[in-house]
């Protein structure tokens, strides 16, 4: 039963990380792409948990924790890059 | 609450992800927590309110309750056939003073229903908020008020 | 009942991340695109982290789980909040159906007291 919802939960975020991607790719505005790249991000980090369980290794939780910190700090230079349009000062 | 706390705090928490509680990966755990304390003591806020653990499950226990409706309020948004919002920008004028109140309420604006908060104000009074349904500001600052700026008082001021 | 009520969990989950995307998509705005992408993100990634908590049934794998979850909470909402500060600030764009816009009136007041408080400067 874990399995059949494992795969229909990563059909589910197949999807969704198609949609954003064409956020991203359409975006009219450079905010647009950068909304579009955190949800991607989260995204992936929901794939990750989804395949620690298809694959019983727990070891991806931890990527997971990894993942979103850097992924923070990621959308934290894109917006200072949005609001001063430079990134190191 | 005190550093000391917060040392005790941190180890007991790299025991749980550790998974084995002996002594020696609690004396480690004491070790990086007195490490990260040493690099991260400028920016700690530090406050006194240690018993006020009961006003703290009442505050999460209304953030939970927003965050529910705050997700079946956009999964309606969202799913619904025809598009029908009205967003606007208002101002929200906050009773909290300290900066980790403000900042827990504008955290907590963010996830709750139908508000987004933008940017606060230089004096730190107002929080700018972005909303979907400008129909009744009233309604959005009562129930900011009401759901959580109350709790947060409560908690941390 | 502790599987079912995972996957459950991961289901609500996911489905909870493709409706922020949905939301991306189908919003006029960057300021709605980031209501949905915040709240139900966040929310979503909450149910698949507990979800896989609940399957794997140990103390590491649950004490990362609500660490990953506190922090995504914690960081979610500052991420919003410098992106649309920073997305206002490059030009506001706000969509066509926008009726308030109190924010924009505040920068203009702290705009024109900075140009009169250099003026006295000058002088």
């Amino acid at each position: 039963m874990i399995e059949l919802a494992v795969q229909i939960s990563l059909v589910m975020m197949g999807a969704s990380v198609l949609l954003a991607f064409i956020r991203l790719a359409k975006g009219p505005t450079t905010s647009d792409r950068v909304v579009a790249a955190d949800t991607l991000a989260t995204n992936v980090l929901g794939v990750i948990a989804l395949f620690a369980i298809q694959t019983h290794n727990k070891l991806f939780i931890i990527a997971v924790l990894a993942l979103a910190i850097l992924s923070f700090v990621g959308t934290t230079v894109y917006a200072k890059f949005l609001e001063r349009g430079k990134i190191i000062e | 609450m005190p550093l000391a706390t917060l040392a005790f705090t941190i180890a007991t928490i790299w025991i749980f992800l550790h998974g084995s509680a002996t002594p020696g990966h609690f004396f480690v755990g004491l070790i990086m927590a007195l490490l990260i304390i040493r690099f991260l003591k400028k920016s700690y806020y530090q406050d006194r309110t240690f018993f006020r653990i009961g006003s703290y499950f009442r505050y999460l226990r209304s953030f939970t309750w927003e965050l529910l409706v705050a997700n079946v309020q956009v999964l309606k948004i969202v799913l619904a056939p025809k598009l029908s919002i009205r967003p606007g920008i208002i101002p929200y004028k906050t009773v909290c003073k300290t900066p980790l109140g403000v900042t827990m309420l504008a955290n907590s604006i963010t996830l709750t229903p139908g508000t987004l908060s933008i940017d606060v104000s230089d004096d730190d009074e107002t929080i700018f908020v972005h909303t979907l349904d400008i129909d009744h500001p009233d309604e959005v600052a009562e129930g900011i008020r009401e759901g959580l700026e109350e709790p947060i008082v409560g908690a941390v001021e | 009942m502790s599987d079912a009520l995972a996957a459950i969990l991961l289901l609500g989950g996911s489905f909870f991340m493709l409706v922020a995307s949905i939301g991306l998509i189908r919003l006029p705005d960057v300021y709605c695109r980031m209501h949905a992408a915040t709240k139900a993100t966040t929310f979503g990634m909450g149910g698949i982290l507990l979800g896989a908590s609940l399957i794997f049934q140990s103390t590491t794998v649950t004490t990362q789980a609500l660490l990953a979850i506190f922090f995504l909470f914690l960081t979610a909402p500052v991420a919003a909040h410098l992106i649309s500060r920073a997305a206002y600030k490059r030009g506001p764009d706000l969509c066509a159906e926008t009726t308030h816009d109190e924010y924009g009136k505040y920068l203009e007041g702290r705009k024109s007291e900075e140009e009169s408080s250099d003026q006295y400067g000058d002088a």
